[in-house]
């Protein structure tokens, strides 16, 4: 690594080949415990997920009718997309996770390695990122304001502002690696990521409701504190309007991200490997013990749980589910950020007023749209959450699960299933419970909690039938997170059947009664099918973890 | 159906592509025999280890172990088989207590039961004092003792192991060696998967070399040697396994890779 032979200088021959290895690997993906087949790269999936954000945002425009407006709210829209982007998948693009044994005892001096890796980001800020603006783009070349000598300086100063964003990010992490344990910062990035998320969703909120500068034409100068206004201020230049507040808002994005950057970069490049390796060191000993319980490890009401569950195969997924959801950080921090969405979009649509009582009035509609999100996000939760407890660090350990003598392998999922219920599910539900009880009367309260619970476990059930493997038997690699964000398909479904069921059979007890018994039925029904056509997918399947 | 046959493989085959991995190969192990399976790398061992064990199926042929079909009643077999993969992967942020309790319940054993087990082996290998600790901080050589007990935790009959002694210090190997001794007599049958080729000469009362996919050779240590007309079994895998002849092309490598002499300065030129 740091050997003494090594100049200062870049290797840019190692730089090319790093840069290649890291592109094909991507490029090809991993083949976990599944069958060795040709799957669609995790690229692709990207592609369309962001393809896809880029077309939601682009519905701005309708609705706004301010062009500044609009470009301000794309730009920090995709701007905020790329810093989610870097969150997600840092570990893999600043720091791929075999490097540590592959190359940190190789002759590579610290800007070589940090180069390259900055390179394979910038490839993805590039291919993403203009993914990401083309719909916007070509929405802003119909515009009669604006029309098509827009478009390029727009594509231009998005990419100037993606670029800043990513490597912003990662400045910021290579200070944090300066000053924070490896350990606390793995922590950090994850609360990181539960603030972007909600900044990026409560943004897209509370911008418009800023209200009167939706029509301003100047916009008002403190927006020129935002990122994404100095950015807007670089496109405003770049058309032709040399005004002063043009010329205020870009100065920042000139003065930063064409002296401040680079300059940082510098002088981080020199110790980022060093850095990198204190990193993988501490992890490695990370030796803390779990438990002094003998038998084990578990606790009265988890004996009672596997009790009750009776099957040897649901206890063992009951218990491996438990036990590593209490130790494995990174499913921890994976997974656990996914409930504080729904919950704070509840608490805001209390506070907005737009969450009434549903058994009086409609409570989903366009001017309750709080309230619609919120629930939208728990069926999105749900799916997020079942779906994440396939990917683990040590995927390769699954190889238990096929020497092991089980008939139904489903069963196991029962076991994941229970313990997710219990663990996660329940309570999330009493608090959205108590959440309800502080604006209607507890009884309905109680009801609507129950209502949307047993919904929740029939969407639970759906998550099932899109399983193919067993749990925590699959890789994580670039782009997994995202790609399964880009099944929020899944959420609108179960959101018509809450928002049908409040129309239909709130309103009179004895239907809400009955609607409540179908959802059971159709949960058990859905749950058995979905087990059986698990027993049957897991029973054949082969194990390629390992050569 | 001879009882006393363990293992039985009837032209066991596996394709991947048009690549054989394992080509027509047939062999029985009888009741407490150590097998070792030896092989240059990519010869078809963890492949026929694979399919035996039921992580992947065959393409063509069969294989019984404890008399039931590898595919048929594979649940039969794996009841009967311990394993113990050359990876040696684990869950490492569980603790060795919590996975040997997670191993133990897939065999459907007690809790009770496995419990004492685990204090068996944990006395066995010395790893009392880190059985509640998270693996992630593991030596190799202590995650592989882990994954020796979970093989041995329901008490197969049949044991798979691929390269077991990767990682761990020589005296847990030696005991290694004379538990599998131990099990052996006790009428376990082993199969033992090794490049180590003393501890297979050493162990192993029956050696079969496969290259390419196909059994090359077949016997003990003994009857390979008079066969080949080698003193150790190192010459005979080499003989069996090596194409053309090494000894030039190892001459031309190291005459290339040895350094000039370093000029002192003492001498005049």
């Amino acid at each position: 690594m740091n050997n003494p032979d090594c100049s200062d200088k870049i290797d840019w021959m190692q730089v090319k080949v790093l840069v290649w290895t890291g592109l094909q690997l991507d490029l090809r993906g991993s083949a976990g415990t599944g069958r060795l087949h040709v799957r669609v790269p995790s690229l692709v999936w990207n592609l369309i997920f962001y393809g896809f954000m880029g077309l939601a945002v682009s519905g701005t425009l309708v609705t706004s009718t301010n062009l500044q407006m609009y470009g301000l709210l794309v730009l920090a829209y995709s701007m905020l997309m790329m810093a989610f982007s870097v969150i997600l998948e840092f570990s893999n693009s600043l720091f791929l996770s075999d490097d540590a044994d592959i190359l940190f005892h190789r002759p590579m001096h610290s800007r070589t390695y940090f180069f390259a890796r900055a390179i394979h980001v910038s490839v993805y800020i590039l291919g993403f990122g203009s993914v990401l603006v083309f719909f916007p783009a070509v929405f802003l070349g119909f515009h009669p304001d604006a029309g098509w000598m827009f478009v390029i300086p727009f594509y231009l100063t998005a990419t100037v502002a993606h670029f800043f964003t990513a490597f912003a990010m990662i400045l910021f992490y290579s200070f944090l690696f300066m000053w924070v344990s490896p350990e606390r910062l793995k922590d950090i990035l994850a609360y990181i990521q539960i603030g972007i998320v909600f900044v990026m969703m409560l943004s897209y909120q509370v911008i418009p409701r800023l209200g009167p500068v939706q029509h301003m034409a100047q916009l008002p100068t403190w927006i020129g504190l935002l990122p994404p206004a100095w950015f807007l201020g670089l496109l405003r230049l770049l058309t032709g309007d040399v005004s002063p507040q043009a010329l205020l808002f870009a100065a920042p994005a000139v003065v930063i991200t064409g002296i401040f950057v680079p300059l940082f970069m510098m002088h981080v490049s020199s110790r980022y490997l060093g850095d990198l390796q204190k990193f993988a060191d501490l992890r490695e000993n990370n030796r803390k013990r779990t438990s002094d319980k003998k038998t084990g490890t578990t606790g009265l009401p988890d004996r009672i749980v596997e009790k009750l569950l009776k099957n040897y195969n649901a206890v063992t997924g009951y218990r491996m589910t438990t036990f590593l959801m209490r130790h494995d950080r990174s499913l921890k921090m994976g997974l656990y950020p996914v409930f504080g969405l729904p919950l704070a979009l509840m608490i805001i649509s209390i506070l907005d007023g737009s969450l009434g009582d549903p058994f009086v009035q409609n409570i989903y509609s366009l001017q309750n749209n709080m309230n619609v999100m919120a629930v939208f996000f728990i069926y999105f939760m749900i799916y997020f959450f079942l779906t994440g407890l396939l990917y683990i660090r040590d995927w390769n350990a699954a190889w238990i699960f096929f020497t092991a003598p089980v008939r139904k392998p489903g069963q196991f999922y029962r076991g994941v299933k229970t313990a997710v219920f219990i663990r996660f599910m329940l309570p999330f539900y009493l608090i959205l419970g108590l959440i309800y009880a502080f604006r209607i009367p507890w009884g309905h309260a109680f009801r609507h909690m129950m209502g949307l619970l047993l919904i929740g476990l029939l969407a639970f059930s759906a998550v099932g039938l899109t399983l193919r493997d067993f749990p925590f038997s699959r890789k994580r690699e670039r782009g997994e997170r995202m790609r399964r964000m880009g099944f929020v398909l899944f959420a609108p479904v179960f959101l018509v059947i809450t928002m049908a069921m409040q129309r239909l059979a709130y309103p009179r007890p004895a239907s809400y009664w009955i609607s409540q018994a179908a959802v059971l039925m159709l949960f058990v029904l859905l749950e058995t099918w979905s087990e059986y056509r698990l027993n049957r997918i897991l029973t054949r399947k082969e194990y390629f973890g390992f050569s | 159906m001879n009882t006393d046959i363990l293992i039985e493989l009837r032209n066991l085959t596996r394709l991947y592509g048009d690549l054989a991995a394992v080509n027509q190969v047939s062999f029985s192990v009888p009741r407490g025999q150590i097998l070792g399976y030896l092989g240059p790398n990519g010869a078809g061992k963890t492949t026929t280890v694979k399919m035996l064990t039921g992580i992947i199926h065959p393409t063509d042929g069969s294989a019984r172990i404890c008399g039931f079909d590898i595919q048929k009643d594979s649940l039969e077999v794996k009841r009967r088989i311990g394993y113990v993969p050359e990876s040696g992967a684990v869950y490492q942020s569980l603790s060795p207590l919590e996975y040997l309790m997670v191993i133990g319940r897939l065999y459907h054993i007690p809790d009770q039961a496995i419990s004492r087990r685990i204090d068996e082996f944990a006395t066995f290998f010395q790893i009392g004092d880190h059985l509640s600790m998270r693996m992630t901080g593991f030596s190799k050589g202590m995650k592989q003792k882990v994954v020796i007990a979970a093989a041995l935790l329901h008490n197969p009959e049949v044991l798979f192991l691929d390269e077991p002694l990767n990682g761990l210090d020589a005296n847990t190997a030696l005991q290694i060696k004379k538990l599998l001794r131990e099990l052996s007599a006790a009428g376990k049958t082993i199969f033992y998967c090794s490049h180590i080729l003393d501890v297979v000469e050493n162990l192993c009362d029956r050696v079969i070399i496969v290259n390419k996919g196909r059994v090359t050779a077949d016997g003990s240590v003994k009857n390979l040697k008079e066969m080949t007309q080698r003193s150790s079994l190192e010459d005979v895998f080499a003989d069996l396994t090596l194409e053309g002849d090494q000894t030039e092309m190892i001459r031309a490598i190291s005459s290339q890779l040895v350094l000039p002499k370093r000029d002192t300065g003492d001498e005049q030129p």
